[in-house]
């Protein structure tokens, strides 16, 4: 794959409200996706050896503040669905920033067609973030939460 | 034919024919929740587990919504599933074809017309007569179990209160009281195929699903959290997901209650 034409991949992603992109041509694929923010990150995977691509081509975007922050675990939705903060239109969010979590600690629910799921945390630890806003759709492995560990 | 008051295990156990569900059966008089008690993060309970209750203080339905349902009268109960790979990439499959099994079984017992109601309702002749909630347990961002909870109305004949659907219950549809432990055995038995097709023939499963829906093409009420939104029900997508046509072109919609308007 031409350097040129990932330039070009990656400037039309940032430009898209697109959370992730997967492109395969000529046994080389690339996979550029939006972490918390809105910084860009590329992934090459799997390119050939012979491949003049990717395995050089740094991202031309700064990566996330918190990705440096080893003790930082970002909290994924496991299935595409809405993001609720309680367990009811009118009760009280499961955590707020700044909130003590211990292991098995409920932080949300991601519905997906009257299927309520809900997320236990798997660390003890602090929330820092909240990257989603309540009822708002939400994509698979998409992160919702940043949770710094004790 | 007289109906015993209590659940009848050795009518139930002749017609079970599965090899995991159901065979650790747990029976509550009175429990809150037959979905709570598997959820229950300090029980221990094999995969396939089916937790049956005579009466649910705190049946439940979607967020708020409770399931109300008369004592020893009714199906009310739970299975629990381990999800394993292939299953948490099928959840929607589970969901849906869950409903569609359920319709189906009822259908061959009785010879009754069925309807699924999107994402998971049970209608017969426009009434409900069955909710499922599933709810699923995910520890960071892994899902670990899901509790399929299903509310059928089998021998109850007055419904008190208010419903956000017309009620109604089998032995209202066919003037006849029902043998509770063989819809019980029915369900399971197709329930476990259900989780055979998701592994080996999973297209079959909404295909069969929108076979048992008589929404798709009519002019819908989508009620999301309280905000309506009109539209004609398309069709689902691949992932089960209410494809609603509007103005503005086609809105995936993965919530909220859906109504057919006349």
């Amino acid at each position: 794959m031409d350097f040129s034409l990932i330039k070009k991949y990656v400037k039309l992603f940032e430009e898209s409200n697109i959370s992730e992109l997967e492109i395969e041509q000529d046994n080389a694929r690339i996979k550029i996706s939006k972490k918390a923010d809105t910084a860009v990150q590329v992934h090459s995977i799997a390119a050939p050896a012979h491949s003049p691509v990717a395995a050089t081509s740094k991202p031309e975007v700064p990566q996330p503040k918190e990705e440096k922050n080893s003790k930082l675990k970002e909290i994924k939705s496991p299935i595409v669905g809405t993001f609720y903060r309680a367990p009811g239109p009118d009760a009280d969010p499961y955590v707020k920033v700044g909130d003590d979590v211990s292991t098995g600690t409920v932080l949300c629910i991601i519905e997906a067609m009257k299927l309520m799921n809900e997320i236990e945390s798997d660390i003890s630890g602090k929330i820092v973030k909240i990257l989603v806003e309540n009822g708002k759709p939400v994509e698979y492995n998409q992160p919702l939460m940043l949770i710094e560990a004790e | 034919m007289e109906i015993q008051p209590n659940f009848n295990f050795t009518q139930f156990d002749i017609k079970l024919e599965t090899e995991t569900i159901g065979r650790n059966f747990l029976y509550f008089n009175e429990i809150n929740s037959t979905n709570a008690v598997l959820l229950d993060k300090s029980s221990k309970h094999i995969n396939g587990t089916v937790a049956f209750a005579e009466k649910q203080n705190a049946g439940k339905g979607r967020f708020n919504n409770s399931w109300e349902s008369e004592k020893g009268q009714n199906l009310t109960f739970s299975i629990l599933l381990n999800v394993d790979k292939i299953l948490k990439e099928n959840l929607n499959l589970l969901n849906l074809g869950t409903a569609q099994v359920l319709a189906s079984t009822l259908e061959s017992l009785f010879q009754l017309q069925v309807e699924v109601k999107w994402p998971n309702d049970i209608l017969i002749k426009k009434k409900k007569a069955a909710g499922i909630l599933i709810e699923t347990v995910s520890v960071g961002s892994e899902i670990k179990k899901a509790v399929i909870g299903v509310g059928l109305n089998v021998n109850q004949t007055l419904f008190a209160g208010e419903y956000n659907y017309p009620p109604t219950s089998l032995r209202l549809e066919l003037s006849q009281a029902i043998e509770r432990e063989k819809v019980l055995a029915e369900f399971l038995n197709s329930f476990e195929e259900l989780l055979w097709k998701i592994k080996n023939k999973p297209n079959s499963i909404l295909q069969s699903w929108r076979e048992k829906c008589d929404m798709i093409g009519e002019k819908i009420c989508l009620n999301q959290n309280g905000k309506l939104k009109y539209g004609v029900f398309d069709d689902i997508d691949e992932n089960g997901q209410l494809q609603l046509r509007t103005e503005k072109g086609i809105e995936i919609i993965n919530y909220g209650d859906v109504k057919v308007v006349y």
